[in-house]
């Protein structure tokens, strides 16, 4: 879950999920602490019950972490000023091209809620990151290793808030 | 002669009354595979739907005067004056297909799937009238049903004289839960852009394709002699009501399992140079074998060119299926884009694909009918040789990736023109220019020990069954 200068670009929605995600595990880590917990030794063997608990809780722990970090670090994805960075592929612009033939149109977002079955895409994959900062007519190398595309921006529009 | 095979797949989990089910189904599978065996005769490019002695002028004649001729669902026969006439599938077989009908009411009454019971009883009723759009669409809503079962005449390849009259098959399985989910979403990923396609092409968004993973039991007639991967319901020679209804594609996992460990990864093994062999495991070279299966399903529905029928006729195939796996490849750079899908997926879909060509010439001997598919595997390693992305070292073949991707790129580009725009005569000397042994044959001495016979005989195979 990487993302760029340790921001997570997340629009409101996104933002909304985390939060009750991140209740969702502590309240769980709540439930779970308050009842009996098992105990390290069963007879002189340690208890293959605490075992399992201890790992469960380990990895409660981390996930919690790494929700708060994601808070803590969290920046919203706004809609450009009105002018001319509205005409501009910015984070959360919904973007139609034409990717070496094929129309397409997707929403450029956070890596946190990229889905590329959703239409969403990252600003960190390579097409993402190459439509950074075009405007519409505008053609995009997009590369990597194996591929090689040019990419005509159709058109830019912002949805959200 | 049996165009039945069963699968040995465990004990599927079914409670008694789908057990009766699946029996009823299988009775009428078994009594399809007659009906196939009919139709079929590979020495004859129009197998037994025409008379032997007919010439294609002569059928083509016949035609203008009785369409039905050359309808998807009749023989033709000569009658006592000798002129050709046609005799419709459910009145040649009338007495087995209301048998068949009989036991698809029988299992229809036994199941609780109200979709999966109003399927088959109107499947019932599309067999004896030889009208198979009513049932194919209530076939779409059954993607849930936990016993999946077609049954009718629907693909053209053994019709190489005019690739139109269509083979009886069956099959049936188990719905695959895990697998449908997840290919699923692979299969929506590649389905999301759309295309720019060529002047002559119909611009229309597909309605809705729907995927099913099953653990196969039984394949009856042609698809047991072809051993398909996956199969699409309605097909593409249905478009009409793929444009308007959409369509089903069913991806089969013994088949799968059986092609890939038996020919696909001892290919694999065979060819590759030690460092491309290093790279991928078994695990994720199946993988990607899957995944070329829903790319080529998936873009069989991509297919525009309504009139490639009519200008390529026998030749369609041979077209029609690799333009099909051409542009599955050709999807995947987009998705390398998106993040959809890694570099290192891509190119074990290359490997994979590469195999598959393989596959296919090394069972044209004793399945001279998969040559389409054989033809379409030459052109694609003629291409990535020529491309000098596919090349002979020491140790075995090396690939380069990216110039395999480019190679793959130009030949979709060239094969489109011929769906596209093409007439039969120049798509047939753009193909008399590939030959099977001449570019195959670098391959032959890594391909010692793999069994000839890349599909298991019809009769072999019932060693296989339960």
């Amino acid at each position: 879950m990487t993302t760029t200068l340790n921001k997570f670009y997340v629009t409101k929605e996104g933002l909304k999920k985390v939060k009750a995600e991140y209740e969702r595990l502590r309240d769980f880590k709540r439930q779970k602490t308050m009842g009996e917990t098992p105990n390290l030794l069963h007879s002189e063997e340690p208890n293959p019950e605490y075992l399992a608990f201890q790992e469960d809780m380990s990895l409660l722990d981390s996930r919690i972490a790494e929700h708060e970090n994601i808070l803590q670090n969290a920046e919203l994805i706004q809609k450009p000023p009105r002018g001319k960075e509205q005409h501009r592929v910015g984070l959360g612009a919904t973007v139609t091209v034409d990717l070496g033939g094929e129309v397409d149109e997707f929403t450029i977002v956070g890596t946190l809620e990229a889905e590329p079955v959703q239409k969403k895409i990252s600003n960190e994959c390579p097409l993402g990151s190459g439509l950074l900062g075009a405007e519409v007519g505008d053609i995009v190398k997009v590369k990597t290793e194996l591929v090689n595309h040019d990419c005509k921006i159709l058109k830019i529009v912002y949805q959200y808030s | 002669m049996k165009a039945f095979l069963r699968f040995s797949n465990g004990e599927p989990n079914l409670s008694a009354s789908e057990k009766k089910i699946v029996q009823k189904l299988s009775e009428a599978a078994t009594i399809i595979s007659t009906l196939y065996l009919v139709q079929r005769d590979p020495r004859y490019p129009g197998a037994n739907f025409y008379p032997h002695d007919a010439t294609r002028e002569e059928i083509e004649r016949a035609s203008k005067q009785n369409p039905s001729i050359l309808s998807p669902y009749t023989f033709v026969e000569r009658d006592k004056a000798g002129k050709l006439v046609a005799v419709p599938y459910s009145k040649r077989f009338k007495k087995e297909l209301v048998q068949i009908a009989k036991l698809l009411r029988e299992a229809a009454s036994l199941s609780k799937d109200k979709e999966f019971r109003a399927y088959l009883v109107t499947r019932a009723q599309d067999l004896l009238r030889d009208k198979f759009d009513k049932s194919n669409i209530l076939w779409l809503n059954t993607e849930q049903s936990k016993i999946g079962f077609v049954i009718g005449p629907f693909d053209r390849y053994i019709d190489k004289l005019f690739f139109r009259k269509r083979a009886y098959m069956a099959w049936i399985g188990i719905l695959d839960p895990l697998q449908t989910d997840e290919l699923s979403r692979f299969k929506d990923t590649i389905l999301l852009s759309e295309r720019n396609y060529l002047p002559g092409a119909k611009r229309a968004k597909i309605a809705k394709v729907k995927i099913r993973v099953e653990d196969t039991l039984v394949f009856s007639g042609l698809i047991a002699d072809f051993l398909f991967v996956g199969n699409n319901i309605p097909s593409s020679a249905d478009l009409y009501l793929i444009k308007k209804y959409g369509t089903l594609f069913t991806l089969f996992n013994q088949p799968t399992d059986w092609r890939f460990s038996n020919w696909l990864f001892p290919i694999f093994q065979r060819i590759f140079s030690r460092k491309i062999k290093g790279k991928f495991t078994e695990e994720e070279l199946k993988h990607a074998f899957l995944q070329t299966n829903v790319l080529h399903e998936a873009c069989h529905t991509l297919m525009r060119y309504e009139d490639a029928q009519a200008r390529l006729r026998e030749l369609t195939p041979y077209f029609d299926e690799l333009f099909t796996d051409l542009l599955g490849v050709k999807g995947c750079g987009t998705l390398i884009l998106k993040n959809a899908l890694t570099e290192r997926e891509l190119e074990a879909i290359l490997i994979m694909t590469i195999c598959h060509s393989l596959y296919f010439y090394t069972s044209i001997p004793v399945r001279p009918h998969l040559n389409p598919y054989a033809l379409g595997g030459a052109l694609i390693i003629d291409f990535l040789v020529k491309g000098k992305a596919l090349r002979k070292q020491v140790d075995g073949f090396s690939l380069d990736s990216y110039r395999a991707f480019m190679a793959l790129n130009q030949l979709t580009s060239i094969v489109e023109y011929y769906v596209a725009l093409g007439n039969h005569q120049e798509a047939e000397e753009f193909l008399k220019k590939f030959s099977l042994r001449k570019i195959f044959s670098p391959f032959d001495p890594y391909l010692k020990g793999i069994p000839k016979e890349t599909l298991p005989s019809l009769t072999r195979a019932k060693n296989n069954v339960r």
